[in-house]
Formats: structure tokens, C-alpha cells, sequence
């Protein structure tokens, strides 16, 4: 099979996902488990509510890029509601709002050490409760992924690529892994979560993937990306069928990168069976990608 | 938790049942139909249902039924003037300018900035970068008439430049013009060499009304001299790429209002329409002087101004209606902010330099005789936010709804006995009809 048409299977395969794609929003899954945890704590109810609607507010103002009025929110929040004044479980509920948002306003003021400090504080309160509600364990990974984006932030690419590895090896295989003494590790109830999961995988790969393109010297590239799969038994595909996709896209990109074979013809099989899997919510990063690694 | 309905807060009927309920505190509108509007003026808000709810709540129209409202808006303007990340500087490059308007209190002379000033400008600035996180610093240049020392404007924003790649920071420029030095050749030099973003041009209606008041000293007209240059600048085969935004500033009193309509219309006909960023009108205030006497009503005013909206929709403008938050009234709040004019004075107000009237009143020292890394106590109402909270600033801002939309609008006009109180607090509800009209029945609706 030529060149030419490793091209045409990976246009037509971009075509298809763009045909498909599910654009998702994580916003909705977060929030309706949010609910089911908060209404298992006894805690004064419009009080958090009241906090809850703020906080968020304060987070789109900050998505904005309008971090001043972010800050607005908050010394506004903060002065109503005196969290220093709640104790136990109810208080834990209220840092578990207050903190990630306060640590995505310190990632845009650029106080990485700040942020990362808090998003750890994060993933302290949500392994905590992860025991009353399993769907907690991934706004952890979100906040791994988070500490993924500070490390990039302040060029520590290979932490980076090692927090990746984490994350692919325990949402796909449902590896025991641990980072800064917190544990992660998909149990029965969390693989329940099948959707969010798949979300969750995807969009972790489709932005690794957009990171690595951006990374002009190839000889750093290609070794972050070697780590970040490190722990991956590519060669395994007895997996659900949901990752099967994207074990087989990472499989094409480490041949290409890793083995330097553009020309074997497993590869190649590998590009045409690509149009066979699963491509919810993947967007043509990865295909770009490929098709330049090719180029 | 008990909520309270906010005080800051403006309704409008814009329907038969349909209610806009529009917040001060956050520049949010809510559309609100009969049901949820009664509940909501009834005070039986744990009735409103929950979505709506948390709209209201989150847009600050339903807040803490113990929150000192004012005390929280002062808080956050304080807030922002503290914390802000632009490096604001005004430099008057020059002392001079061609035209001899009427209303204008300034007293003009021939000096410009001395270039013995300049290192310690530059050293003023370089300290200030030093002592905050500032990622921008932000240039005004403005007059007297800045183009009257090119020559000056030139080698100063180079240097100034140069001072914000050293600290890495953004460079950001605008300048205030009276236009008629504004030669294409001119513009293209201030966009492409001294990264000048933002023009802002006045015209005081069409010829006839602004030839009555701008015109140049020498007695010459300047309304064709001005329009000709923004022609040929929005002729530029490349200006779309230029990426600049050219505002345009009408100046209005008894005299001239009528040339309002005109002037947009004219505009339209030589498709500025499409190419500047805004176009508005200004009531003419006192400028140390008693050309406010010759002003419109504020009620008056703020009637027409619906109408010349209306009139910008009309011609193929898209201007804005509802105003924006204001957390910085204006430079006075915001201790960095300075201006520096042609003689070297530092202000921290753009009204009061070149104004024989007010002395040395407002003047915080001289660039020669100061220390570059002098901070200055008691610049003139820097307060100003505290005294509106304390009710100390001879103005009904204290208790007053459009104060975060407004921030008191000029402090120094409440201190001379003037009202300083903007359009929007007299025509807030029609600005808000006329947007619901326009989104709801399209810009035809009104035309």
C-alpha cells in the first residue's frame, strides 16, 4: 500500500470523526455527581448554594480572562460566607468548591506554585470522598491533569509526560497508581462511570497530543511522549472496545516516533483499522499529527 | 441564608408582562415574565423557580439579606484600582494646539517636554514596573494637541518601548487627537513604529456646527481637513489588517446639537460605518471655565442621545447601549496612574493641567525637582471611592443605583458644585427597552 494511501485512510478518517464527533461537556456529568455528594453531607444548604453559584460565576469570569472580576467574586464570597466558621464534613464540602477555582485563578495569575498547592489540597479532599460518592474519583483525575498543565507551565515536560502515563494507565487498564501519596485506581463502581470515563480518557489524549505537537525540538518530543505510554501494554487490545481506538492511534504514533517505521505494513493496517473503532467525543488532533509525523 | 432584592437595580415593561430586571452591580439583564417578576418584587423568592433563581442570584439582583451593598461594590472598585495589572501613563507631549475652541479651559502655550526630562520619565517608569507585577504598560498621548511634537511623541515611545522589553511587559498605546495633523503617512507611522492601537478623534457635528467652535487659531476651518484625513486613513488598502481602533468624539451643547444627525449620516454616506470602532457623544462640561453653562439638560440630553442612537442603528452603526461595571472611575483612583504634561507637572487627571483656573491645585510636583521613586500621599481623590461609601463626597453617588456603572463619573466635578452624572442615569430604562427591541425584532425593527 503507498504512502498515498496512508493519506486517504487518515483523511477519511478524519472526515468520519468530524462527521460523528460528540462534542461533550463535562460541566453537566461533575455537577449532577457534585449534587448527589453534597446531598449526602449535612450542611446548611442555601448557604452552599448561594457559595456554589458564586464560586461558579467567578470561574467563567475567570475563563473569561477577566481575573480581576474573578477576585471580585471571591472577596465578595468570602466575606458572606466565613468558611473558617464551618467545621467537619460541611466544611470539607465548601473547600472542595472554594479550592480548584481558586487554583485555576493562581494558574492564570501565573502563581503556579500556588496552584499546584491547591489542586493537591483538591485531590486530598476528593480522595476523601470519593467513599461517599465513587464519581469523585474524577474530578481527582481532573485535578491530576491540572497539575499535568502546571508542569508544563513551568517546563517541567517530564513530569508532565509521567503524570500522563498515570492517567492513561489507570483510566485504561485500571492500573494502581499512586502520585504525591494519593491513590488512584478505577474500582468496580468508579468503571461504572463508563461514559464519563471515556470522556475523560479523550480529551486527556486529544489535548496530550495537541501539547506534544507543539513542541518544536523532535528529539524532546518524542521523548515525552515515549514516557508519557511508558507503563502501556500496547500490544494488549483486550480492552473495551471504547480505548481500542486510541491504544491503536498511540500504537501508529510510537511506531512512527519510537520504531521510525512509517513504511511497515503493520502500520499501515494500523491507519486503515483506525476507521473501525470507536471515535466518540475524539476530535483530528492525533490525525494531524500522524499525517505530519508522516510528512 | 435570606436574601434581599438589591437596590441596584433598574426595571423596564418591555412587553406586555415581560419585564428586563437589570443589575448595576453586574451589568446582567434578566428577562423575566409576569409569574417569576411578582414573586420576585413580592419578596417571595423561595417560590421562584430554582433556575431562575440562581440566575438572580448569580447576577447579584437577589443578595445577602445583610450585605452592605455599597460597602461590597467599594470594596471591589478598591480592589481593582489596587490591583491593577496595566501601568497607566499620560504624557502631553506638548503644550499646544492649533485650535482655539471655545469651551476648552486650557491655556496653550509653544513648550514641549524637555528632552532633559526624558531619563527621568523613563527612570520614573522603569522603578514603577519594578515595584508591581505589571504586565502592560499603558500609554496615553494627549495634549494640548500630542501631534504638535511629533518629534517628541517619536523618540519618547521608543524609549518607552524599549523600557517594556526590558521588563517584559505588554506596550499598549492610544492617543486623543483633534485630527488635523492626522496625515495618512502620520497614522501609518504611529501604528507600525510607536504601536498605536487607539485614536480617538472628536468632530462637533458636520461643518457648519463644528467650523462654529473648532476652528484654528489662525481662524481657519478645520471640519474638512480632519474628515479628508480620516477618509484617506480608512482608504488604506491594508487598514482592516492594521487592526486599530478609531473612535470618534462628538462634543455637544445648546449650540451644536443639531449637527448630531448630520454628522452621522455623513459619516455613513463615506462608509465610516464599517471602519470605526464608536462613535459618541460627550456633554460639554466645565473645563475650569463656564462652558457647561452653554450645555444641554442632562434630561435633555440623555433624550437626544436615544435619538442618536437610534439615528447610529439607523445608518448602518452597531453601537453599544448598556453600560459596562465600572471599578476605575478614572485615573485618580488607581495611585500608579500618572500624567505628565509638557512643562514637566505631574497630575493624576487629564481636566486640570494648562487650566489657569486651578493654580497649583492639582499639581503633585515637578519630573525635574522629584525623586523618580517618589510615591505621591494625598494625590486629589484617590479616596474617592471611600468617600462616596462615607458619604463625603458631595455627590448622591452614597446612595445613588448607577454608581457601579458610573463610579461617580467625574470626582473633581462634584468638588466644583457640577453635576457629573452620566446619560445612562436619566435614559437607563429606554437604553434597555431599545436593546430588548433590537434583539428581539432585529435592528429593521427601529430603523
Amino acid at each position: 500500500m503507498k504512502k498515498e494511501q496512508i493519506f486517504v485512510n487518515i483523511e477519511e478518517c478524519i472526515s468520519l470523526i468530524k462527521r460523528n464527533a460528540l462534542s461533550y461537556s463535562d460541566k453537566n456529568l461533575f455537577d449532577i455527581e457534585f449534587r448527589r455528594l453534597a446531598d449526602s453531607i449535612d450542611h446548611d444548604r442555601e448557604l452552599f448554594e448561594f457559595f456554589f453559584i458564586n464560586y461558579h460565576t467567578a470561574l467563567q469570569e475567570c475563563r473569561k480572562n477577566n481575573v480581576i472580576n474573578a477576585e471580585n467574586i471571591l472577596l465578595r464570597i468570602n466575606k458572606i460566607v466565613p468558611i473558617d466558621l464551618l467545621d467537619g464534613n460541611e466544611k470539607k464540602l465548601f473547600l472542595l468548591v472554594s479550592h480548584p477555582i481558586n487554583a485555576y485563578i493562581q494558574y492564570k495569575l501565573e502563581n503556579f506554585r500556588a496552584s499546584e498547592e491547591l489542586t493537591i489540597s483538591t485531590m486530598i479532599l476528593d480522595q476523601y470522598f470519593e467513599a461517599l460518592n465513587p464519581a469523585i474519583f474524577f474530578h481527582k483525575i481532573q485535578q491530576l491533569q491540572n497539575i499535568s498543565r502546571i508542569k508544563i507551565r513551568c517546563n517541567e515536560y517530564i513530569m508532565s509526560a509521567k503524570i500522563i502515563n498515570i492517567l492513561f494507565s489507570v483510566l485504561i487498564f485500571n492500573y494502581q497508581q499512586s502520585y504525591q501519596g494519593l491513590s488512584f485506581g478505577c474500582t468496580t463502581s468508579i468503571n461504572e462511570f463508563s461514559e464519563l470515563k471515556k470522556l475523560m480518557v479523550t480529551q486527556i489524549f486529544n489535548e496530550w497530543i495537541k501539547t506534544l505537537d507543539n513542541i518544536d525540538n523532535e528529539k524532546e518530543r518524542n521523548q515525552y511522549f515515549s514516557l508519557s505510554v511508558v507503563d502501556l501494554p500496547l500490544e494488549n487490545m483486550d480492552v473495551d472496545n471504547d480505548y481500542s481506538y486510541i491504544l491503536l492511534s498511540i500504537g501508529i504514533i510510537k511506531n512512527i516516533i519510537i520504531e521510525n517505521d512509517i513504511h511497515d505494513e503493520n502500520v499501515i493496517l494500523s491507519i486503515n483499522n483506525l476507521l473501525g473503532y470507536s471515535k466518540d467525543y475524539y476530535n483530528s488532533t492525533h490525525l494531524q499529527f500522524i499525517q505530519k509525523l508522516l510528512n | 441564608m435570606n436574601y434581599k432584592l438589591s437596590q441596584y437595580i433598574v426595571t423596564v415593561e418591555v412587553k406586555e408582562n415581560i419585564f428586563i430586571v437589570f443589575s448595576t452591580r453586574t451589568s446582567k439583564q434578566v428577562l423575566l415574565y409576569k409569574e417569576s417578576y411578582d414573586k420576585l418584587f413580592n419578596g417571595k423568592f423561595k417560590e421562584i423557580e430554582k433556575d431562575i433563581f440562581n440566575i438572580l442570584v448569580s447576577d447579584y439582583i437577589l443578595v445577602p439579606e445583610n450585605e452592605d451593598e455599597l460597602a461590597s461594590i467599594v470594596e471591589e472598585n478598591n480592589h481593582s484600582n489596587h490591583n491593577s495589572k496595566a501601568l497607566y501613563q499620560v504624557i502631553m507631549p506638548s503644550a499646544n494646539c492649533q485650535l482655539g475652541c471655545g469651551y476648552c479651559g486650557q491655556k496653550h502655550t509653544k513648550n514641549q517636554l524637555d528632552t532633559s526630562y526624558y531619563s527621568k520619565l523613563i527612570e520614573r517608569i522603569n522603578h514603577k514596573l519594578d515595584t508591581e507585577n505589571y504586565e502592560s504598560l499603558s500609554i496615553a498621548w494627549f495634549g494640548g494637541e500630542p501631534l504638535m511634537s511629533l518629534s517628541t511623541l517619536r523618540e519618547l515611545s521608543k524609549k518607552l518601548q524599549q523600557v517594556s522589553v526590558e521588563k517584559n511587559v505588554k506596550y499598549v498605546a492610544k492617543i486623543v487627537t483633534n485630527g488635523l495633523g492626522l496625515k495618512k503617512n502620520i497614522f501609518l507611522d504611529l501604528v507600525n513604529n510607536h504601536k498605536i492601537k487607539s485614536f480617538e478623534v472628536t468632530l462637533d457635528g458636520i461643518k457648519s456646527f463644528h467650523d462654529e467652535r473648532r476652528f484654528l487659531k489662525s481662524g481657519e476651518k478645520s471640519f474638512q481637513i480632519i474628515f479628508d484625513n480620516l477618509k484617506d486613513i480608512f482608504m488604506l488598502p491594508n487598514f482592516d489588517e492594521l487592526n486599530v481602533n478609531i473612535s470618534i468624539r462628538c462634543n455637544v451643547d445648546s449650540s451644536n446639537y443639531e449637527g448630531v444627525t448630520p454628522l452621522i449620516k455623513l459619516m455613513s454616506e463615506h462608509g465610516f460605518q464599517d471602519k470605526i470602532s464608536g462613535f459618541y457623544v460627550a456633554p460639554i462640561h466645565s473645563w475650569g471655565n463656564e462652558a457647561h453653562l452653554q450645555s444641554l439638560e442632562k434630561e435633555i440630553f440623555s433624550e437626544k442621545e436615544i435619538d442618536w442612537l437610534i439615528d447610529q442603528y439607523k445608518y448602518g452603526f452597531r453601537p453599544g447601549l448598556l453600560p459596562g461595571r465600572v471599578y476605575q472611575v478614572c485615573m485618580v483612583t488607581t495611585p500608579s496612574s500618572e500624567l505628565i504634561d509638557a512643562n514637566g507637572d505631574i497630575y493624576n487627571c487629564t481636566e486640570v493641567s494648562y487650566v489657569p483656573s486651578y493654580g497649583e491645585q492639582y499639581r503633585l510636583g515637578n519630573i525635574k525637582d522629584i525623586n523618580p521613586t517618589v510615591t505621591f500621599n494625598d494625590r486629589p481623590f484617590e479616596n474617592w471611592n471611600d468617600l462616596v461609601l462615607e458619604n463625603k463626597s458631595s455627590s448622591p453617588c452614597h446612595t445613588c443605583i448607577m454608581m457601579p456603572v458610573c463610579g461617580g463619573a467625574c470626582p473633581k466635578s462634584w468638588k466644583e458644585g457640577n453635576i457629573a452624572c452620566p446619560s445612562n442615569k436619566f435614559n437607563i430604562s429606554e437604553k434597555l427597552a431599545l436593546n430588548y427591541l433590537i434583539q428581539e425584532q432585529g435592528i429593521e425593527y427601529i430603523s
